[in-house]
């Protein structure tokens, strides 16, 4: 169940854990963004270490992100025999009709893989060191200009932020309910497509029934405690830019000028 | 004038024939602990909603602080009576303890520093200081309902009403919410309105009103409503230990005192039958 | 239907918000018919326990006998169901279990899986609703239509219907007001007398513990640390304190009396009890 959640944070008090979310969501954007600047081995290789760094500096054993990496695996290969199959130039090494697998092919394959597990490893990070209820701040932080257009971005980041406080209560709420009615007789993931779909029955209609339950009585405790909407409202939860949010961003700009130098 | 002034109301739900509330008058006056009793469905909860706005009466007038209950004022008398409702889970918005404290502040715009403040100080009155930043999942059902205590005091209302706070509590919860509301009526002289089954807390009461198919049947003292021992269990109600006890007793043949004693008024009464024997 | 619990521990996976409310070294056997309480306050492993009972969870190490079945680490997932539809659980809140359109159909989804035709498990649910003491007009009528009180009921018809020989009840009167609390309690003692039922009951209420059960169980950090009657379990109120549990109200009312010199032996469980000892100590009452 646990796997569901939007990655998993690890409390911790490292370097990367004390950035203002805001810096760690844009960063991890940015260098997403710029690593599909990096076109040799160099700049993979400067991609590698920055990355490695980073990793370094949250105090969080690999193997955390190496598990990120294992959901994800089958769709890497694909991708990468994709590039090495389909991919012309530079020596050939074997081929059998149309398929041929060629230097250019290999070494970008190679490049695809990288990229994959980079970015990968950047985004566990990202959620690995961020409280979720940090990161919706952030992005309400974030999206506030977009107030402006009409977007209710307060009552979004509302709306996220119960969502994620619900999260737990409703995952009680279904382990209670599964065992209430595999004690009814259910089999829960046995039998095959029908018959699981089926057992899923008695799980979903009490969790709809409860989760309204809820809302009710959410919507009646707010109403009580004077929320009228997201206008005129202030905020208890503040986010601060730091010294070392100055530090990570300067150290992007590094690792850009960096990547423009070394690449092709 | 008192602080909750109710005038014949009548309230029915939309979709139910019966009315849940019948010509219901009823004055709390500023400092007391009211409590009222019933069953369940005996319109207990629906009155509680109709003190501030959440439910609108059918007829009849409701004032709350001098202030009558009206479109136009039902916010200036939300911000006077606090609720602590029933699911300690269900009421909880804040993603933290002092999240959810800071909510209803958040609402009413409260600056930011005296938001940090009167968070801090709500937190050190119900004694969850030390849980601030935990989240809901990790609290006892009786640390969720101090908070949500909190949340309400931080708001610094006049009236604080209890939705059937306890009842989905365990013993100990019930016991840790029920000390916690007498110290702060000790601090601080707050109206408590609370809305329950339980006979401690109503016998922690100032005066109990007693509700039955949404109509008072019965105001007064705890001692003066629990003489009617047999009544109250008869309209689905639980009486305090030494009432049943007295019972029993009346069934084994003895006679016992009409008027009523708490255990230690019915202790001191039997030891004095005992050492005149 | 002997229950057995021989050396059983259990431990929650590492990172599951349960994590260290498991189970030590629990021995103890729950005789046929009887009705055993078990009492802790909250985290001692009760509802680890309790799932046990049925095998909705397996010892990591130790045996649970129930009936034929032997269940340790190995048993696999497979078979479970016959156990199940021996051992009938009602768990808190159980309302929240009913989903059928038609209290008769939700009552008779527990016997449909263990094998029962549709016919005779929707005649078994207009049996069960009599005996929980709802009208047969509900039985066509949506189960969410229901008041809360009504609605437990049907959840336990649905469980009963399963014809258990073990009914396991966790907290099963909890948000009732105090007349439903009377007549569920009392709707279980009569389950338990006429239809000879075994009962195990988890409770917060020591009234109901000194009401109806004769064997409790103390549970705290996982372990049994007591077993024994009520009269025996309640006997020694510092105790019971010292494990932050409390005592019924009766054996409060005698320990208040005590103190100002009245006797009483054995130590009444029941208020009928006490006041049966009361009555010589009393001079029969007040004399007007």
């Amino acid at each position: 169940m646990t796997k569901l959640l939007l990655g998993r944070y690890l409390p911790g008090d490292s370097w990367v854990h004390r950035l203002d979310p805001r810096t760690k969501l844009m960063a991890s954007f940015y260098y997403i963004g710029i690593i599909f600047l990096a076109n040799n081995w160099q700049s993979y290789l400067l991609m590698f270490v920055a990355t490695m760094v980073m990793v370094a500096l949250s105090k969080i054993k690999l193997g955390f992100f190496l598990r990120g990496v294992r959901p994800m695996i089958w769709l890497i290969l694909f991708t990468v025999a994709l590039q090495i199959f389909f991919t012309k130039g530079g020596t050939v090494y074997w081929s059998w009709g149309w398929l041929a697998i060629t230097q250019y092919g290999l070494t970008n394959g190679a490049f695809i893989f990288m990229r994959f597990v980079l970015i990968i490893f950047v985004s566990t990070l990202l959620t690995l060191t961020t409280q979720p209820l940090s990161l919706a701040d952030a992005v309400e932080s974030l999206l506030k200009p977009l107030r402006r257009i009409g977007v209710p971005v307060t009552e979004l980041a509302l709306v996220l932020q119960i969502a994620l406080r619900f999260v737990p209560t409703l995952m009680d709420q279904t382990t209670k309910i599964m065992n209430a009615q595999r004690a009814r007789g259910v089999d829960f993931g046995s039998g095959n497509l029908f018959q699981q779909m089926k057992a899923v029955v008695p799980l979903l209609i009490p969790l709809f029934v409860d989760s309204f339950g809820i809302a009710e009585d959410l919507a009646t405790a707010m109403d009580a405690r004077g929320y009228q909407g997201g206008d005129g409202r202030t905020k208890f939860r503040i986010l601060q830019y730091h010294q070392p949010d100055i530090v990570a961003g300067l150290a992007m700009v590094l690792l850009t000028v960096g990547l423009v130098f070394l690449r092709a | 004038m008192a602080l909750i002034d109710i005038e014949h109301l009548n309230f029915a739900y939309p979709d139910q024939t019966k009315p849940a509330l019948r010509d219901v008058s009823l004055q709390v006056n500023a400092g007391e602990w009211v409590a009222i009793i019933g069953h369940n469905g005996s319109g207990k909860s629906t009155l509680a909603k109709n003190i501030n706005g959440l439910l609108a009466p059918a007829s009849g007038q409701v004032t709350v602080a001098g202030l009558p209950l009206t479109e136009a004022n039902v916010w200036a008398i939300r911000e006077k009576v606090g609720i602590v409702f029933q699911n300690p889970d269900n009421q909880f918005v804040g993603a933290t303890v002092q999240d959810d404290v800071a909510f209803g502040l958040e609402n009413r715009a409260v600056p930011r520093p005296e938001m940090v403040t009167r968070v801090h100080d709500a937190l050190a009155q119900v004694n969850m200081l030390d849980f601030a930043t935990r989240e809901p999942a990790r609290l006892s059902g009786g640390q969720k309902q101090r908070v949500a205590i909190a949340g309400i005091i931080a708001q610094r209302p006049e009236i604080i009403i209890l939705d059937e706070a306890t009842s989905m509590l365990d013993p100990a919860g019930r016991a840790e919410v029920l000390t916690l509301i007498q110290q702060l009526r000790a601090q601080t002289n707050m109206t408590v309105l609370s809305i329950t089954h339980d006979v401690d807390e109503a016998a922690s009461a100032d005066r109990v009103v007693l509700l039955n198919d949404g109509e008072i049947v019965e105001s007064g003292t705890p001692a003066e409503i629990f003489t009617h021992g047999e009544e109250l269990l008869a309209l689905g109600l639980d009486v305090p230990y030494p009432e049943r006890l007295k019972a029993a007793l009346r069934r084994a043949g003895a006679t016992m005192p009409k008027d009523y004693l708490d255990e230690e008024g019915l202790v001191n009464y039997l030891w004095t039958l005992h050492s005149t024997m | 239907m002997d229950i057995t619990f021989d050396h059983v521990s259990f431990t929650y996976q590492a990172g599951t918000p349960f994590a260290g409310d498991g189970l030590k070294d629990v021995s103890v056997t729950i005789k046929d018919g009887s009705y055993t309480a078990i009492i802790g306050h909250t985290g001692s492993g009760k509802s680890t326990l309790l799932q046990h009972l049925n095998a909705l969870l397996k010892p990591t190490s130790g045996t649970v006998t129930i009936g034929d079945f032997k269940i340790t680490n190995e048993t696999s997932n497979k078979n479970l169901k016959p156990l199940r539809q021996k051992v009938g659980m009602v768990f808190q809140f159980a309302e929240n279990q009913l989903f059928e359109q038609t209290v008769a159909k939700d009552i008779a989804f527990g016997p449909k899986n263990f094998g029962v035709s549709e016919e005779e498990a929707l005649k078994l649910a207009a049996q069960m609703v009599k005996l929980v003491g709802l009208p047969d007009s509900v039985l066509e009528q949506s189960p969410f239509d229901l008041s809360g009180g009504q609605m437990r009921r049907v959840a336990i018809a649905g469980v009963l219907a399963m014809q258990p020989e073990v009914l396991v009840l966790d907290e099963p009167t909890a948000g009732l007001d105090p007349a439903g609390r009377n007549e569920m309690m009392a709707m279980f003692q009569q389950l338990h007398e006429t239809q000879g039922l075994t009962i195990v009951l988890v409770t917060h209420l020591m009234d109901d513990v000194a009401d109806f059960a004769d064997q409790v169980l103390v549970m705290d950090q996982g372990q049994l640390i007591k077993t024994g009657s009520p009269r025996a379990i309640f006997a020694d109120p510092a105790w019971l304190t010292a494990h932050q549990l409390g005592l019924p109200k009766t054996a409060q009312m005698a320990q208040a009396l005590t103190a100002k010199g009245f006797q009483f032996d054995p130590q009444p469980l029941t208020t009928e009890e006490l006041a049966q000892q009361l009555l010589p100590q009393i001079g029969g009452g007040a004399h007007d």
